[in-house]
């Protein structure tokens, strides 16, 4: 298309190539909260949660690198990076809690091959995801992001807490200096719209908010370099039956996730496709699984892909998947210098959660127009908005949902998960007599 | 008539954008390292041991309130009706220590006068002679008291937790002022301060400090928790659930999360001194379970090694509810 800044396969100059790193970069920093939640969950220590989060970032980069090649089995060539993501963090916890790290890192092998073997298969089920059912996942995957995206931007508060109006007041200023810049910008300014926002949201934030001393003290304590490979004993992997049946519904649910993105990717790097092409998407599921078995092999949290670094690439136009090289190569050097990723971690909860409802918003209408380009009969609308309430009914109204058998709760734990499994068995069904047809039509030649 | 752009116009044009760009990256930069370096050599008293943004706010503004009252005396109750003093969230109050007679209540005004000794809790919990005692317990500098307080115009009793800070008015009038928050705030520092309260009345007192411990108008029973003894295997002599329910073997507990979080506490106080340990409960009607924190410390009991703590909901982000 030509009104890309840098399409897939365009090489931006070196300056440029680091910048558009960087700044995807910023988004992906939200994802070394989670490493940081296990331990705390888990009960360990700081110097655990510091070498988890090297850990991630360096899977996390890996990760990047590998979806961005454009190999025959690896990769989906799409600028479409991985985070340490929230939907494999209860699972894990949980595994952490009941065998220690050893098996939440032998679970999390166990997902990533699992997804391996659901990417070969994709390919034979095409049929399950017209343009319909993939527009909603899309629009959900976009959803999914809003309660991290709204209480960032409230300054993230405990429940129960104050929100400080000085956290949403830098909350407005980084959105509105992004969405300026963005619509009104031309060339660098346009480019690097969220660098600049962001930038300018953490210097009204340092005028506004409290001061805390606590913030300095980490990046004192912080080394400068280490790497976060210390022992052997880091790689030690367990593996326990009982969990491998929910983790085997998460590895699903994560691979409609990871499909949902990739989908999203591809609309926005190849809008031209009347379709979908397959071989890149099932390249992505296959790359993201062996990304999160990777991780786990490491120690660091599950990753997968996010949907929010895929709203950026289309709000900036800048989807070449060399950027995905550079940002992929920029994390694993800063996984090893745990005093960068202090300072860049201290970015103020509502510049972040700005810079998320920015990127965002792309995904959310890439789902919404998706939808409307189909035309609708009774049929659709039944499933999409059955699937829809239902799907959403996960969080709006969740009582009726924790009575639900313990091997079915994964499938409806989030409204991503269950509105696209919903959608895809609706579709289905209510076209059961036009595909009897078909395959009957076929059958008399 | 149109009017064609000079040569050079878009170039031009280019170069003064990029100027303009590259001025405004410098100047946020300049600011926002003249501002960094500014707050690396402030000293402004944060209160890191607490969570919640609310519980710090609520201190700043006693120990402020305090400050102006030790300075102004009672011409400082027109400042505590104002901004910072008084919000949506909390106000101060003021009680002579002597006789426990109100001076001053940005919340309901009309106590003014009475004496807050009247006031007994749900609980039982005195809550003028809570305060006054602990004024002189070390674990607990800013003498936070938990009570159940029922809201003015309300009828139904929220838990309330208050910090105090004693004050002498110019006047030479001994009285403390304090303010609370009863958005039930799950702080740890809580639990840290009962166990710790509690280590230290065991060792002063030995086995009658149960009685104390396990009694309700005390202050190691608040935000539907308690402090619980356990002996070194881990068998309740207080139990976490039951308070006169003795001889429960805790190790064998699993929670929601079907893991076994006695077991890991032992196995930290093994190491060391003090630990927490993560507990999962059950929520009803949720597919999620709710965190807690257990606190605990070894410590002896007379001549026996007991293990004290207090298991408390942990503070959790908004978005993962």
């Amino acid at each position: 298309m030509s009104d890309f800044i840098y399409a897939r396969e365009d090489v931006p100059p070196p300056l440029q190539l680091l910048l558009l790193s960087v700044q995807q970069g910023m988004l992906m920093f939200l994802g070394t909260l989670f490493p940081v939640m296990l331990v705390a969950a888990v009960g360990g220590e700081q110097e655990m949660a510091v070498r988890m989060v090297g850990m991630t970032m360096i899977a996390s980069g890996i990760g990047t690198l590998i979806q961005s090649m454009r190999s025959r089995w690896l990769g989906s060539g799409y600028l479409c990076p991985n985070v340490g993501g929230p939907s494999y963090l209860a699972l894990s916890m949980n595994a952490a809690m009941m065998g220690g790290m050893p098996l939440m890192q032998g679970m999390i092998v166990f997902c990533g091959l699992v997804q391996v073997v659901l990417a070969r298969i994709l390919n034979h089920v095409r049929f399950l995801f017209p343009s319909l059912v993939v527009g909603l996942t899309v629009l959900m995957v976009g959803l999914s992001v809003v309660p991290m995206s709204f209480a960032n931007f409230c300054g993230a508060p405990l429940a129960g807490d104050s929100v400080l109006w000085q956290d949403v007041a830098a909350g407005c200023v980084t959105l509105l200096a992004i969405v300026a810049f963005n619509i009104w910008g031309k060339g660098a300014a346009r480019l690097y719209c969220l660098l600049l926002g962001i930038l300018a949201g953490w210097v009204f934030y340092l005028f506004l908010c409290p001061f805390n001393p606590e913030q300095f003290a980490m990046i004192r304590e912080s080394a400068l370099f280490a790497v976060p490979f210390q022992r052997l004993s880091q790689f030690r992997l367990d593996f326990d039956a009982s969990l491998a049946v929910p983790f085997v519904v998460i590895s699903i649910c994560g691979t409609l996730k990871t499909f949902g993105n990739l989908l999203a990717a591809q609309k926005i790097t190849q809008p031209e496709l009347s379709g979908i092409d397959m071989k890149p998407i099932v390249g992505g599921v296959t790359a993201d699984g062996v990304s999160t078995a990777l991780s786990g092999l490491i120690g660091a949290i599950a990753v997968d892909t996010s949907a929010s670094n895929v709203g950026l690439a289309a709000a900036t136009r800048a989807v070449s998947r060399y950027i995905g090289f550079g940002v992929g190569a920029l994390f694993v050097i800063l996984g090893c210098f745990p005093v960068v990723a202090a300072v860049i971690s201290l970015m103020p909860p509502p510049v972040m959660g700005a810079a998320l409802i920015f990127a965002v918003s792309f995904m959310i209408v890439a789902g919404i127009e998706e939808i409307m380009s189909v035309k609708m009969d009774t049929r659709k609308i039944f499933a999409i908005g059955m699937a829809t309430i239902f799907g959403l009914s996960t969080v709006l109204v969740p009582a009726p949902f924790a009575r639900l058998p313990e091997f079915l709760a994964p499938m409806f734990a989030n409204p991503l998960t269950a509105t696209t499994v919903l959608a895809i068995v609706f579709y289905q069904m209510f076209h059961i007599d036009l595909t009897i047809a078909n395959l009957r039509k076929k059958r008399d030649g | 008539m149109t009017r064609t752009p000079a040569p050079g116009a878009d170039n031009r044009e280019t170069r003064i954008r990029k100027t303009l760009l590259t001025g405004f990256i410098i100047v946020l930069f300049l600011l926002g390292a003249w501002r960094v370096w500014a707050l690396s050599h402030t000293r402004r008293a944060a209160y890191p041991e607490y969570s919640f943004r609310a519980t710090r706010g609520l201190l700043a503004c006693v120990e402020e309130g305090a400050r102006l009252l030790a300075d102004q005396g009672e011409k400082a109750f027109a400042a505590f009706d104002t901004q910072p003093f008084r919000n949506d969230k909390f106000y101060l109050y003021v009680y002579r220590s002597e006789d426990g007679r109100c001076l001053y209540h940005g919340g309901s005004p009309d106590l003014v006068g009475r004496q807050g000794i009247d006031f007994i809790d749900l609980h039982g919990k005195q809550v003028h002679s809570l305060v006054l005692g602990e004024f002189s317990n070390p674990d607990n500098p800013h003498c936070w008291v938990h009570y159940l307080w029922t809201p003015p115009g309300e009828i139904l009793p929220l838990w309330k937790s208050s910090c105090h800070k004693q004050v002498v008015m110019p006047d030479g009038t001994g009285c403390y002022v304090g303010g609370g928050v009863s958005e039930t705030l799950y702080e740890t520092e809580f639990a840290r301060i009962a166990v710790n309260s509690a280590v230290r009345l065991l060792a002063e007192q030995g086995g009658p400090a149960l009685t104390t411990l396990t009694a309700p108008e005390k202050n190691f029973t608040f935000l539907d928790a308690g402090v619980f003894v356990l002996d070194e295997r881990g068998v309740s002599i207080i139990d976490p659930a039951f308070k006169r329910y003795k001889s429960r073997d805790m190790t064998q507990y699993r929670d929601a999360s079907d893991r076994f979080p006695f077991r890991l506490l032992l196995d930290k106080l093994a190491d060391s001194p003090v630990a927490l340990a993560p507990l999962y409960a059950a929520m009803p009607q949720s597919m999620n379970l709710r965190k807690k924190i257990i606190y605990a410390r070894k410590t002896r009991m007379g001549d026996t090694p007991v293990i004290v703590g207090m298991a408390m909901n942990a503070p959790e982000n908004i978005w993962q509810r």
